[in-house]
This record gives structure tokens, sequence and C-alpha cells, in this order.
């Protein structure tokens, strides 16, 4: 994948991210984009950009909910270099793949940003926002990913 | 896997690592402000596109607010002219009325309940550390941390956030704190209070910090403490935190004014649109 073209996911991630996810969450449940487009990144193109197209995205989350300046780079960077580490031995074409990736990395990314957070509300947290959160970031990675994967088609 | 891919995913973890702890001693305040500094115009357009997306829907809900209001500011003018004539007799001293800074959000938090928001106007704008947020759905927050442009609120479901309040119908205090999580609880409640579920949960003036009467929420839950004094309460507040796109800053208060005549032609013109109007509306604003 083209960097540039790198560079746009992130921020067409980012303004979903800020516009459509707030627009179509319900309560506290909502899919995070700008996730789903990191890991494609991380699983398409290798182990460096992965890692640092990561960092960057995370700290760019970081800017917009200052929080723990550097905690969502932490947990991005983690999943973008152990995605692209294991990208090879995953069949990116199958929907179930795309799911389970999807699902146990957002899973692996609120659980440990909540942690970070609260430790204490955690039990509640993960029962009212992270699982369903995850679900839903999972579904509409997989749409996301399909289109994702025939525009990449139409230009290979 | 090669070791320079190693290295730089070491390099960016203990960066990451050193932004956290860093950011818990507050000393890298200058890096935050850079970087909301950079942020803020991408952010602010962002918003910009978002808010093109909500603003018929807005406007449609602004304007049955503003009907709303206008019949009730009606009745509260007439409340107004009494309270005028009896505060002398009473020698009540007179409060001023808020000062309020309308303001976007720019940022809120991810991952469970929003406990943080950055808003988009900071101390260029008269913005201080320590001042309420409100919103039309009740209390918000406080004002944690200020940069030129921008600001941090800490919302009242942070777990910092204690918030001195009464309950509406009987006048019972209470700190008002929440667990990290969605509600809030209503603590040092004796176990004898008169408390019953639905009842309203508004700030007390006790405190300072918060404006007195503004609604915060509303009693979900009633239980006690095993072995304890107090009662333990469950409070759902009223304001829907993942939708809220605009607050108010309260800047403090100012002297209470008459309505000046543009804004007494307004306030006709809103009635005069409304099909309810009291009849003792136009006598008060002629």
């Amino acid at each position: 994948m083209n960097i540039f073209i790198s560079i746009l996911l992130i921020f067409i991630g980012l303004s979903l991210d800020t516009t459509v996810s707030r627009l179509i969450s319900i309560g506290y449940v909502r899919p995070y984009f700008l996730f789903i487009f990191l890991i494609y990144i991380s699983m398409d193109s290798g182990i460096k950009r992965g890692t640092l197209f990561g960092f960057i995205g995370g700290f760019l989350l970081d800017c917009f909910s200052p929080r723990y300046l550097g905690a969502q780079a932490l947990i991005f960077s983690i999943v973008g270099f152990f995605l692209s580490n294991i990208a090879n031995k995953i069949d990116k074409t199958k929907v179930y793949a795309q799911f389970l990736v999807l699902f146990l990395s957002s899973l692996f990314y609120l659980t440990l940003y909540s942690l970070i957070m609260s430790v204490k509300s955690f039990p509640e947290i993960l029962v009212l926002s992270i699982i369903p959160s995850t679900f839903y970031t999972g579904v509409a990675g997989v749409l996301v990913f399909q289109i994702l994967n025939r525009l990449c088609q139409k230009q290979g | 896997m090669k070791k320079s891919n190693t290295l730089l995913f070491f390099i960016l973890f203990f960066l990451s690592l050193c932004f956290i702890l860093l950011d818990q001693n507050r000393k890298l305040k200058t890096a935050r402000v850079v970087s909301f500094s950079l942020a803020f115009p991408i952010n602010k357009s962002i918003t910009f596109l978002e808010n093109i997306f909500s603003v018929y829907k807005e406007n449609q809900r602004l304007t049955s607010i503003a009907t709303k209001l206008a019949l009730e500011n009606a009745q509260l003018y007439e409340y107004k002219f009494e309270n005028e004539q009896l505060r002398p007799l009473l020698e009540f001293k007179r409060e001023g009325i808020f000062n309020l800074l309308p303001c976007e959000i720019i940022g809120k938090d991810v991952g469970g309940p929003i406990r943080i928001l950055t808003i988009d106007k900071g101390f260029k704008d008269g913005i201080e550390t320590g001042m309420s947020v409100v919103s039309y759905q009740g209390l918000i927050g406080k004002v944690i941390e200020v940069f030129p442009n921008a600001a941090s609120v800490q919302t009242i479901l942070d777990r910092g956030c204690k918030v001195g309040s009464i309950v509406k119908r009987t006048g019972v205090c209470g700190i008002l704190e929440s667990k990290g999580a969605y509600d809030l609880f209503l603590n040092f409640v004796p176990k004898e209070s008169n408390i019953s579920l639905n009842d309203e949960i508004v700030a007390s003036d006790i405190g300072g910090i918060f404006p007195g009467g503004l609604k915060i929420g509303v009693v979900k839950e009633i239980g006690e403490e095993y072995m304890g004094l107090f009662k333990k309460i469950r409070v759902k507040p009223y304001v829907n935190f993942p939708k809220i796109n605009f607050v108010f800053v309260v800047l403090g208060r100012s002297e209470e004014k008459l309505f000046t005549k543009e804004e007494k032609k307004l306030i006709r013109t809103i009635e005069a649109e409304s099909l309810e109007i009291p009849p003792f509306v136009e006598e008060i604003t002629e």
C-alpha cells in the first residue's frame, strides 16, 4: 500500500471517528474507525509502517482526548507491531478471520485503555461499553475491510 | 523478524511510556500545549464537518426549546417584577445573573464513560481553571486545564469530581461523586433521610464551584451500607454525554440588568409565534 494512501486512511479514520461514529453510536457503544484503518494498514504494509502508523494514529487520538498523553499511542504501537508480525499467517480475505482480528484487537485496545483510566469501575465498563463496542467495531470493520479490499484490487 | 523493526517498536513503546509517566507529573505541559495547538485546526475543521451533518436537526430542536423558553421567560418576567418589589422589603442582597460562554466540544474520552472533554475556548476567551461547565440538560463538570485556544473539562463522571448536591424534594444534602462508571453516587446521606426513587438531584451552592439549583440527575436506586450510617444512592445523570456537542462555561456573575430594546423585540417576536401566550405577556413586555 502506498504511504500516501496510508496517511489518507488515517485522516479518514480520524474524521469518521469524530463525525459518523458519534452519529451512529448507541449510548456509549460505538465503532472505532481509526483503529479499524490502523489494523488494515498493519496487516497490509509490513512491520515498520504498522508500528509507526500505530504510534502516530494513537498519538493523534491522544491529542483529541488528552487524558494520559501517550496511552493510545502505546496501545496502537503494540497492536500495529504484533498484527503486522502475524499478518502473513492470517487469511485476510476470509470474513471470519477479519472479524476475529478486529474483535480481539479492539478488545485488547479498549480493555487496556479502560484499565489505564480506572481499574475500580472496569467490570461495569467491560459489560456496558467494551464488549458491545468490540462487536460493533468488528462488524463495522469487516464492512470497511471489504470496501478497502475491493478498492485495492481495482488499483492493483 | 528484523532487528531494526524490533528496535523501532521498543523505541516507540518507551516513548509512549515516557509520555504517560511525565503527563501524570504535569511536566509535559509544554508538549501538550504544542500538540493541542497543532491538532486544533484539524479538530476544529472536523467538528465543523460534523456540525454540517447535524445543523438541520439541531435547528429544529433549538427552535422548539426557544419557544418553550419564551413562554417560561414571560412567566419568570412576572415573578421578577414581583421579586423586584418584595426584595427591598425583606432587605435581601441582589445576586447577579450568570455570564455564559458558549463552547463547542472538540474532543472526548474514548472507551467507556466520558470523563474528560476538550472545548474550543481557552484562556484567551477568559476561561480559568475551576470554572463550572453546564449544558441545557444539566451540570457537565468543571474546567481543569486551560490552553490558549482550548480547555479540558473534567465531567461529573470522573472519579475526582465531587459535587455538593441537594435532593430537590426534601432538601437533604450529600456529596455526589462517580466511581468511574456511568452512574453517580450520592454519599453521606443519613439512613433516616427521606429520599425516594425518581427524586431529582440538583447542585448545591455550598463549595462555591457549581451554580446552585442546577439539575444533575435522578435517583435510580436506593440501598443501605452494610453496618454503615449512610444510604447508598445511585443517581442517573440527566446529561447524555456521548451526544452533547455544545456546552457553556460559567464565567461568573454580572450585574443584573433589564432587557435591552433588541432583546425585548426578540422575545416579543418569539412569543407572537407561539400559540399559548399568557395574557400578561403583552402588558409586561410593553
